[in-house]
């Protein structure tokens, strides 16, 4: 058989072009409905961003009643030879390393219970979500007060176990990780919420046909579900590493100074202190940017990675 | 899209955009307008405790007035030096008056208003201030005011001194070392009490221990001109201050100085689980609060560790730095903004607050602030106010307060927070002396 052009006679160029101003017409509404959005969000955010871009590279100092002095890249510089900034860096990474990991992880396991027909699931959603629904600061001073050495309840639970207290609040290399405690509490009801979704918009028949094939418990988790879940997992992964990058109210309620030996001082806390401290606008501007292109570089190889997987696997399919 | 689609989403969007215009506009033009010059003016101050005395006084002075001439901004203490800063660096002449701490005036001393004419005008005497020292100055012109005072004050129980023997309190390093030692009971994980406390949860807490410690052995922190590290930092008389403060800390007669807070100290006190430590002298009336603390009528307060207490006590001096022994300001000031729009409604309030004896009363009355008018510090009425009253009045009278005002001093409190931290961890004291005027310097180098 072969195939049959059809060539359908242009009878009417007035027409065409209707039909041609129409087609553009169409073309251009995607970009008009979001001409708004855009709009508001180029004036809220583009704006004191570029601002900010531009002050970073003045001398500009609010005790300081001398003009503006454009000074290049020298606030960038104090930023890199900062050791207060190189350590910053490394507590946040440390920060991300070990709260996502296990976001991930409990998200899951807490997803997976939600998602059964457990009596009273309602009652366990509502406390299980309940963390994301408290001010992040007043959860920091909350975990503060419980781990405080000489009244908090966590620490004289374990002391009453035989454990004395590590230095949860004063030891400085052992900070972050009382941090983490806090940011996984706080922050993994946004992954449950997630995956969730996920093990709810999963077809019953891909678990079917893996328990016809004979797959256990284990097979069926391990290559059915969380193979399902790969993308939802991408997202959250990407979600969670965004916001510990740029954690900052928890912490400082558990660690308004940063913590003995500046132990807690994450970038969030770095950047509040680099203004509060020296009310300096040019170099604060600086660690601002600085901590905007950390948090890029953190989560954009994330996001490519994620929709090149997401391309490759729709080009299989 | 059909046509009749289009024009509605067209005239949507357009009336959308033309309302939020007209609210970002109406927003800008409300946000940047600046005060009508014949309204009420606009003082800015914390919302409490350290802004009691002036909310007080406000109430006072428009209750005189017969209408609302002066409104409040109250923000907590944290916020307001951001707030000063950018409402004056915004230059829109936002407050016509604020009032701050020590740290706060060396940051916005640049947007004040200089007050020498009016000072001259109505011939003002600052000398009745509790030191016009304190009144602070920019190019020889005052530019704030003190109206409420504040030092340090040593606190200690008189009931367990009687139950151990102790005759008096320490008045050297070594000897309030060792009245700790004795007076700390219980094991290590429930001191009940400890016999010490030293605040180092914050940099400003580090920097205000120190302070408190090192001015009546006549050790300063800063030059006169505030650039250097004062050479004093590494004289015997420091380094017996580090000393004793390292040793009481090892013996495990304080809390863990690092997780120990300005709130936490006042607990244990009420609790009756502080046998001595320093305190800001606005707060005894807090730690003999009536209906929370256990320790009413127990406590006794003198002026601490030095030169001045040793020979009160007719005990051999302890090593006594260059300095003339003094003790540590935290005063309160009122400025009035350069760019305020009735400077001079302004200042009859600052004068009003500062020198008006019944607001300095009403301080003493209503709030648990130390009033900055010396007459009125003197007085009966602050006497049964403030149990530390006679310890403070002879800190000021006899021995003079010291402030410091450097515009970014967090930074410097950092660099001796890191100091004290070392210290408290077991850095040999005279490594520690070097170390904050080596810290202390290098971070002046670099505001500079």
């Amino acid at each position: 058989m072969t195939a049959t052009h059809v060539h359908r006679a242009t009878a009417d160029p007035a027409g065409e072009a209707i039909a041609a101003r129409g087609r553009r017409r169409t073309r251009r509404i995607p970009y008009l409905l979001l001409a708004p959005t855009a709009a508001v969000l180029l004036l809220v955010l583009g704006y004191p961003w570029l601002w900010a871009l531009y002050i970073s590279l003045t001398r500009w100092s609010a005790t300081d009643l001398g003009p503006r002095t454009f000074i290049g890249l020298d606030n960038y510089l104090r930023i890199v030879q900062s050791s207060d900034f190189h350590n910053a860096v490394r507590l946040t990474v440390l920060l991300v390393i070990v709260t996502v990991p296990v976001q991930l992880v409990l998200g899951f396991v807490l997803a997976s219970v939600l998602n059964t027909d457990l009596r009273g699931r309602v009652v366990f959603q509502t406390i299980y979500l309940m963390p994301m629904m408290v001010v992040h600061v007043l959860a920091g001073v909350a975990w503060r007060i419980m781990f405080h050495p000489y009244s908090g309840v966590l620490t004289y639970a374990l002391s009453s176990l035989g454990v004395p207290d590590p230095g949860f609040m004063t030891n400085e290399n052992l900070l972050i990780l009382t941090a983490a405690v806090g940011e996984i509490w706080c922050n993994t009801p946004l992954v449950v919420i997630i995956l969730l979704a996920g093990l709810r918009s999963m077809p019953q028949e891909l678990l079917d046909a893996a328990r016809v094939d004979g797959a256990g418990w284990l097979q069926m988790n391990r290559h059915v579900v969380l193979g399902y879940l790969r993308p939802f997992i991408q997202f959250a992964v990407v979600m969670q590493v965004m916001f510990e990058l740029r954690a900052f109210d928890l912490v400082y309620g558990m660690f308004p100074d940063g913590g003995p030996g500046k132990g807690a001082q994450v970038l969030g806390i770095y950047l509040y202190q680099s203004f509060t401290r020296t009310l300096d606008f040019g170099f604060s501007s600086a660690v601002a940017v600085a901590l905007l292109v950390v948090t890029l570089a953190g989560t954009g190889w994330l996001v490519r990675r994620a929709s090149r997987e997401t391309r490759e696997g729709a080009a299989v399919a | 899209m059909n046509e009749l689609t289009r024009r509605r989403f067209l005239s949507m969007t357009g009336g959308a955009g033309l309302a939020l215009a007209a609210a970002t506009g109406g927003v800008a033009v409300t946000g940047c307008g600046r005060g009508d010059a014949g309204g009420p003016l606009r003082l800015l101050t914390e919302s409490s405790p350290g802004g009691e005395p002036a909310q007080a006084a406000v109430a006072l002075f428009n209750e005189r007035a017969g209408s609302a001439v002066i409104q409040v901004d109250a923000v907590p203490n944290a916020d307001v030096q951001q707030k000063m800063i950018l409402s004056f660096a915004r230059g829109t002449g936002e407050y016509d008056l604020v009032t701050m701490s020590i740290a706060h005036a060396a940051a916005v001393r640049n947007y004040l208003l200089p007050l020498g004419e009016y000072v001259e005008r109505d011939g003002l005497d600052l000398g009745g201030l509790v030191g016009d020292r304190l009144v602070i100055q920019e190019k020889g012109e005052p530019i704030a005011i003190p109206y409420s005072q504040a030092t340090n004050v040593f606190a200690y129980r008189k009931d367990l001194f009687e139950a151990e023997g102790l005759q008096e309190p320490p008045a050297t390093m070594s000897a309030w070392r060792e009245v700790a030692r004795r007076l700390t009971k219980g094991p290590a994980e429930e001191r009940r009490p400890f016999g010490a406390s030293f605040r180092g949860d914050s940099s400003t807490w580090s920097y205000l221990m120190l302070k408190y410690l090192f001015y009546p052995h006549g050790v300063r922190i800063l030059t006169d001109d505030l650039r250097e590290p004062d050479p004093s930092l590494q004289s015997d008389a420091a380094i017996e201050v580090l000393e004793g403060v390292r040793a009481i800390v090892l013996d495990g007669s304080t809390p863990t100085p690092t997780a120990w807070s300005y709130t936490d100290n006042i607990v244990a006190w009420q609790q009756g689980r502080m046998a001595t430590s320093n305190f800001y002298s606005a707060r005894p009336a807090a730690i003999e609060e009536p209906g929370t603390s256990q320790v009413i009528g127990q406590v006794g307060y003198t002026l601490g560790q030095g030169v001045p207490t040793a020979a009160q006590q007719g005990v051999p001096a302890p090593p006594a730095g260059p300095h003339r022994p003094a003790y540590a300001a935290g005063p309160y000031f009122v400025g009035v903004s350069a760019a305020s729009r009735n400077p001079d409604q302004a200042w009859e309030f600052a004068k009003f607050l500062t020198t008006d004896r019944s607001v300095q009363e009403t301080i003493v009355d209503r709030t648990s602030q130390t009033p900055g008018l010396l007459s009125v510090l003197e007085g009966e009425r602050f006497r049964r106010k403030n149990p530390a009253a006679d310890v403070i009045v002879g800190a000021v009278r006899d021995h003079g307060m010291i402030p410091e005002l450097i515009p970014q001093m967090p930074v410097v409190y950092d660099a001796i927070h890191a100091q004290m931290q070392e210290l408290y961890s077991g850095a040999p004291a005279r490594a520690v002396a070097a170390g904050l005027h080596d810290a202390i310097g290098q971070t002046l180098d670099g505001l500079q």
